[in-house]
């Protein structure tokens, strides 16, 4: 697949996503397009999320049929770490309910690959269903077959574990302090966002002294983490 | 056809009420951090033929630099003079055309000499 960028990539599978919704609902049979497919591919119940169809490259992956995951269900479950299914429950329906139907979104799951004792994270990607009985398309990739390529897919899914171990402490900042992390992110000093801000110096001091409380800052360093986590840095 | 950016507050809502757990891996949508990564990309071509012209030594430098040490931390680390670091040091700044600190974290990001 020639891409330039990761975006590319994305934007290509997303691409794909949607088309192989379209021939889906153009009556083409779910098993004879995803058997030969190169990436996992699941239809899914609209409620329960649970897997309808999955394709052999998903069977491949987590080492369970369909018919096995419904026998040894909670073997199944156990594969699939707990906070991924809290994350997914969360923020899926609002998704599907809200979205246009010309939307994808993508997200990291962790599970357990066949054979494997570790958790190994999989970007995922799906949009509203255009199905007549609803059903969810999603479409799996492992990030490290993302990663081969570049070493970017590596830091998406880094920022996303360093994004929710520290939204808590990001939402204890206000506006005015978010904003300021964000000209900090951006090489701006305290003079430049003195002016920029039409604050005096001192209360500039006075916001990053709260914010390095807040965040329990150590260095710029650990500035720019938030900073990229949380979508702060004109690049 | 567009991926979905979640800057709405709402959605941003949603995904920021998920519980947090002693050990916790996924959150939510992604977009918002791939923009970020591809933007750390795009720089990363832009900028290829100015990172080229730094000597090995210069990245170890960038890389260290970016990593959080002050020169005598690096000094000590690399086993040279503080002058020679502030020379590399120097180097780095003008052949890279950095004006702030957050430039040598953004260099050493986009060409991956920092983990994230």
């Amino acid at each position: 697949m020639a891409y330039q960028t990761d975006k590319e990539l994305f934007e290509l599978y997303e691409y794909y996503t949607i088309q192989l919704e379209e021939q889906l609902l153009g009556g083409e049979d779910f098993t004879s397009i995803a058997k030969a497919a190169q990436i996992c591919i699941s239809l899914n119940c609209p409620k329960t999320f649970m897997h309808l169809y999955i394709n052999k490259k998903h069977v491949e992956l987590t080492g369970f049929t369909k018919e096995e995951m419904t026998e040894r269900f909670d073997e199944y479950i156990q594969s699939v770490h707990p906070q991924t299914f809290k994350s997914i429950n969360e923020f899926l329906p609002a998704f599907y309910e809200t979205a246009k139907t010309s939307d994808t979104l993508s997200f990291v799951q962790h599970f357990k690959k066949h054979g494997d004792t570790d958790f190994t994270p999989v970007i995922s990607i799906t949009k509203p269903s255009i199905l007549p009985k609803g059903e969810l398309l999603w479409i799996s990739i492992p990030a490290e077959k993302l990663a081969d390529s570049s070493k970017k897919m590596e830091q998406v899914v880094k920022m996303d574990e360093f994004k929710l171990k520290h939204f808590k402490r990001f939402q204890s900042l206000t506006g005015r302090e978010i904003e300021i992390l964000k000209l900090l992110a951006n090489g701006y000093n305290n003079p430049k966002i003195a002016d920029k801000l039409f604050l005096s110096r001192s209360t500039i001091e006075t916001h990053r002294k709260n914010i390095k409380k807040k965040l329990d800052l150590n260095s710029l360093r650990d500035l720019m983490r938030y900073a990229f986590a949380f979508d702060l840095v004109e690049v | 056809m567009k991926g979905h950016l979640f800057t709405s507050a709402s959605l941003l809502g949603t995904t920021f009420n998920i519980m947090v757990t002693e050990k916790f891996f996924s959150t939510g949508p992604i977009e918002n951090l791939v923009k970020q990564v591809s933007g750390l990309q795009s720089f990363e071509d832009k900028n290829q033929d100015l990172f080229n012209t730094l000597t090995e030594r210069e990245v170890e430098i960038l890389s260290l630099i970016a990593e959080g040490l002050k020169n005598p931390g690096i000094a000590a680390r690399l086993g040279i003079s503080r002058a020679t670091v502030q020379n590399h040091r120097a180097k780095v700044r003008d052949k890279l055309n950095l004006t702030s600190q957050t430039d040598y974290i953004k260099f050493a990001l986009a060409y991956n000499l920092i983990p994230f």
